[in-house]
């Protein structure tokens, strides 16, 4: 048994990131606001008559989502450096959160590690295979439509869908 | 076209024509006539801007029955363009086919790969919809630059001047001319398929598809047909782009240019 040697950036990063994802849990289980986001997604009109200002709750997910993402941002950029490239991950983002189900924060955290890995592994076993490469940059997104095709609603989603 | 002040329909024909005055047959003339005599006092670079506008056109009317009338968002309309411009462009540069043999063939192979990533709305809609497109957008473009043999990979695909009959289109007069037949074709075909029994139903799914279904209205066969027919429509600007640009390079299909096309 070795020693590993961790980066000090990866290391907060992971901190940071259990951190987020802990907050986030308790926000959606306990707290009023959490629980009002999870109500208005459930059915509007309900929310509006029960006197929820859905307005309000709209708003304050938007401005949750916006600083996950700069956090997410900064951490990523501390990793593996800042450029237009970074953008790319929140699209992948997509599929780990279809993957885990679209309500659902802790099969966000199990996708995005299946996601990882199943990335790496295609990476590194049909990349030679194929003449151009680079599958990890698309490999997401077969997950994702194969995802949607067979069970849209995700690993760990809520099973009611919108469907026709 | 709306209405003017004291022209009444009398009778179905008149319900049912696109033009219910003079006034609107004789702007439309005057347009058309001012369009097609433009090439003779504009200079190339505006031109170009026209053509690039018509090109536009065709595009956005697949967006806006796909996503206006029938309510099914589409993020990947730019990678159904590339299978459309790159069916054709390798038809023309590899096989020899003829140019206008080339087109509709784009168009059919655009609306193949359509129907293929609209298996899943049948299934589903809403964000999971928009979800779907944007995966078919980067799996095409992907796919395109993998098949390096055939398509030049990201280094794209330097193809022969096109021509129809003895008539070389390289030139811009010539391409313009090309492009604003087809647009106006476009156009036609588009306000006509909406007011057919599938735009009807296209619009009823839209409304309210539980609705739509009670009524006979079959999702299903719809929307299958709409993505065949739609999205093979606005790959005619596919191989269109590919003459004014002589090379079919993969990032000229990038995911925004679609970006602003959703009218009404």
């Amino acid at each position: 048994v070795g020693e590993i040697s961790i980066p000090s950036e990866s290391l907060i990063g992971l901190i940071v990131s259990v951190i987020c994802v802990a907050i986030l849990m308790l926000l959606f289980r306990y707290t009023k606001i959490g629980l009002a986001m999870r109500a208005t997604a459930e059915d509007l009109q309900v929310v509006q008559s029960v006197g929820i200002r859905a307005t309000t709750v709209y708003a304050v997910s938007w401005v949750i989502a916006c600083v996950l993402g700069v956090i997410g941002g900064i951490l990523l950029g501390g990793v593996s450096g800042a450029n237009m490239d970074l953008a790319n991950i929140g699209l992948k983002a997509f599929a780990v959160v279809l993957l885990g189900g679209v309500n659902s924060v802790g099969g966000a955290i199990v996708a995005g590690i299946i996601l990882g890995m199943l990335e790496n592994v295609a990476a590194g076993y049909l990349d030679p295979l194929l003449p151009g490469g680079a599958l990890a940059q698309v490999f997401p997104f077969f997950v994702m439509i194969i995802v949607l095709i067979f069970r849209p609603y995700g690993l760990f989603g809520l099973v009611r869908i919108e469907r026709v | 076209m709306a209405l003017g002040i004291g022209t009444f329909q009398e009778n179905y024909a008149q319900d049912m024509s696109i033009f219910h005055s003079r006034l609107q047959w004789g702007s439309l003339l005057a347009f058309l006539i001012l369009l097609f005599a433009s090439p003779l006092f504009l200079s190339d670079r505006m031109l170009t801007i026209l053509t690039m506008m018509g090109i536009s056109v065709i595009s956005v009317h697949g967006l806006n029955i796909l996503t206006g009338y029938c309510g099914q968002i589409s993020i990947g309309h730019a990678g159904f363009m590339a299978v459309g411009g790159y069916t054709s462009a390798v038809l023309c540069a590899k096989l020899g086919v003829p140019f206008w043999a080339a087109l509709p063939c784009g168009a059919l192979a655009a609306g193949i790969a359509g129907l293929i990533f609209g298996l899943p709305s049948l299934k589903i809609k809403g964000f999971y919809l928009i979800m779907a497109t944007i995966a078919a957008h980067f799996i095409i473009i992907w796919t395109v630059i993998q098949l390096h043999s055939i398509t030049g990979g990201a280094d794209g695909l330097s193809l022969p001047r096109a021509k129809i009959g003895s008539i070389s289109l390289s030139t811009k007069t010539n391409y313009f001319y090309l492009v604003m037949v087809l647009a106006c074709v476009a156009t036609l075909l588009a306000k006509n398929i909406v007011r057919t029994r599938a735009g009807r139903a296209f619009i009823a799914i839209r409304d309210n598809d539980l609705a739509a279904e009670v009524m006979g209205v079959s999702f299903g066969a719809t929307s299958c047909r709409l993505f065949l027919s739609v999205v093979s429509m606005p790959e005619w600007p596919g191989p269109c782009s590919f003459t004014t640009t002589v090379s079919q390079v993969p990032t000229s299909f990038p995911l925004w240019i679609q970006s602003g096309t959703w009218g009404c």
